[in-house]
């Protein structure tokens, strides 16, 4: 029969161990567990249940004993209280970003494993430290400045949210990232990746875990595992070119659509995960996206000549440097496809279309048409035909 | 009792439990970094590298040591320009100074390479107020402690 003391040390695999705790000491831990699931419980049954009772209790030991989780609670996950003591999330006081908020730096990271919000895979979390904007602490040796230096103030409690966790107030640091900075502020708030940071960030590859922090998030977040988030994985997440999510998913025209600080990536069952970048995605929203005239993307960011181009349900987005982004949909998008598009002679679009009640181009009776301007020319759709006029 | 694992040995004093691991291969991140906790409680199973899971139960007097190393050239920025382990202070200790701050709780946090390695060591005291002890008691365990040249 295994011993109290050396139940207590089982080990995990790979780990040593060695204990001089008193007896009574040990003793005492268990007692105190057993308090709690009564008395009438085998040893094998006892230390089961004392591991789950740990983890509930670790992780937000108030609310486990006191009362039952509410669904928008469950939005931010456990440890989202003003007193759980943990840091907030960037995104939940960066207007939805989920990047490290100006005057802070990423100072250190540490993953849960197996986390669902990344498919299953590991979850990395990484601190955004305030810098030490006023001062620095001589002979300070935590790798800290003091409060009084920091960038940001310690807060919490931000209304509007259920992430309640506090803002720059913990002087923590990982101290995996940027250390060449001797001297950093506190903890100013928490970023959230599926892939490891040193990926992203001035970051060494020293590997801390933490699985309690698992499931903790925002209401401003991505609230799961998602196609669009398979898409942004295999773009390179924060790494590429759409950088850090703004903002969750929100449903949109029979899809959803999700924002990112560098564009968008827009799911519908029917066409996939697609993604829209730089100024073709604001052009993309400013016409409507996936519920307006466009419909969905149905490529991904593609080169086109000196630009580049997304195409989608109805039409297409094309762009360069010197014209911009323009949309040009319907009639005039499957002309202007048939003339070449962008490598064509009509080059990029230099305008949206526009609507035009009259012109050389006007049949008897016609109630007006729409005119998108090209680099090499003008395509006019007047209801049954669309017209080229060549510059 | 003395325990040794990955170039790091410590003769354990009366009072405390020890456990160290260092990164296996199988998980994202460099191999072969130390990680070593020792507390004046028992030590779940189940513990955060910086001490959750642990630092609940500590009592007022209680004593949880993190000793947590980095990947071997990081020992040559600047955040690890202080050799040798350190000698704790009872000045060192504040209730900010925590991965989760919490009541009472009080922590202190020094960075420094020893026989060429980068290390953090996390200390978390059950209370601020008894600082002091939990100085000498956390001095006694660093003093039985040694730091060898990683294999």
């Amino acid at each position: 029969m295994t011993s109290t003391r050396d139940a207590l040390l089982a080990l995990e695999p790979g780990e040593v161990g060695a204990s001089t705790l008193s007896p009574s000491i040990a003793q005492r831990a268990v007692d105190r567990a057993t308090s709690w699931l009564g008395r009438r419980t085998s040893r094998r049954g006892f230390l089961v249940k004392a591991g789950l009772l740990g983890t509930a209790l670790a992780v937000d030991p108030k609310g486990y004993v006191l009362r039952p989780g509410t669904a928008y609670a469950a939005v931010c996950g456990p440890g989202a209280s003003s007193t759980s003591g943990w840091t907030v999330f960037c995104a939940t006081i960066n207007a939805g970003a989920n990047a490290c908020p100006p005057g802070s730096i990423a100072a250190g990271w540490w993953k849960a494993d197996g986390a669902s919000l990344c498919g299953g895979k590991a979850r990395y979390i990484i601190d955004c430290n305030a810098t030490c904007a006023t001062c620095t602490t001589p002979g300070a040796r935590a790798g800290i400045c003091s409060s009084s230096c920091w960038s940001c103030s310690c807060q919490s409690g931000l209304p509007g949210t259920c992430d309640q966790r506090k803002v720059c107030c913990n002087a923590f640091r990982y101290g995996q990232c940027n250390q060449d900075v001797r001297q950093i502020g506190g903890v100013h708030c928490r970023v959230v990746s599926c892939r490891p940071p040193w990926g992203f960030e001035e970051c060494s590859t020293a590997s801390a875990t933490d699985n309690r922090t698992r499931d903790h998030n925002s209401d401003r977040l991505p609230q799961a595992y998602t196609p669009i988030t398979a898409r942004y994985l295999a773009m390179g997440e924060i790494a590429s070119v759409l950088r850090a999510t703004v903002y969750g998913e929100v449903a949109v025209g029979g899809g959803s659509a999700q924002r990112y600080q560098g564009g968008r990536i827009s799911y519908r069952r029917d066409v996939g995960a697609r993604e829209t970048v730089g100024p073709i995605a604001v052009r993309f929203v400013q016409v409507g996206g996936e519920a307006g005239p466009l419909g969905y993307p149905i490529s991904g960011h593609e080169t086109a000549g000196r630009g580049a181009v997304t195409r989608f349900e109805r039409g297409r987005i094309s762009w360069s440097a010197t014209t911009g982004a323009h949309a040009t949909t319907g009639a005039i998008a499957r002309r202007y496809v048939e003339l070449g598009a962008e490598t064509g002679s009509l080059g990029f679009p230099v305008s949206d279309a526009r609507v035009e009640r009259d012109g050389p181009w006007k049949r008897a009776g016609a109630r007006g048409g729409l005119r998108v301007e090209f680099q090499g020319g003008s395509l006019v759709d007047d209801g049954r035909t669309v017209v080229l006029q060549r510059r | 009792m003395i325990l040794e694992h990955a170039g790091v040995v410590v003769d354990l004093p009366a009072g405390w439990e020890a456990r160290a691991r260092t990164q296996p291969s199988s998980a994202p991140g460099r191999t072969g970094n130390l990680l070593l906790h020792a507390a004046t409680v028992p030590l779940p199973a189940s513990r955060g590298d910086f001490g959750s899971g642990v630092v609940e139960t500590l009592g007022p007097d209680d004593v949880f040591v993190s000793l947590f190393e980095y990947d071997q050239q990081d020992a040559a920025k600047a955040l690890f320009a202080e050799k040798g382990l350190p000698v704790v202070r009872p000045a060192d200790f504040s209730t900010a100074v925590l991965q989760r701050t919490q009541l009472d709780h009080s922590g202190a946090q020094f960075f420094f390479q020893a026989a060429g390695r980068a290390f953090c060591l996390h200390v978390v005291l059950g209370s601020h107020s008894r600082r002091s002890a939990g100085a000498t008691t956390v001095g006694r365990l660093l003093a039985a402690t040694t730091v060898k040249e990683r294999a």
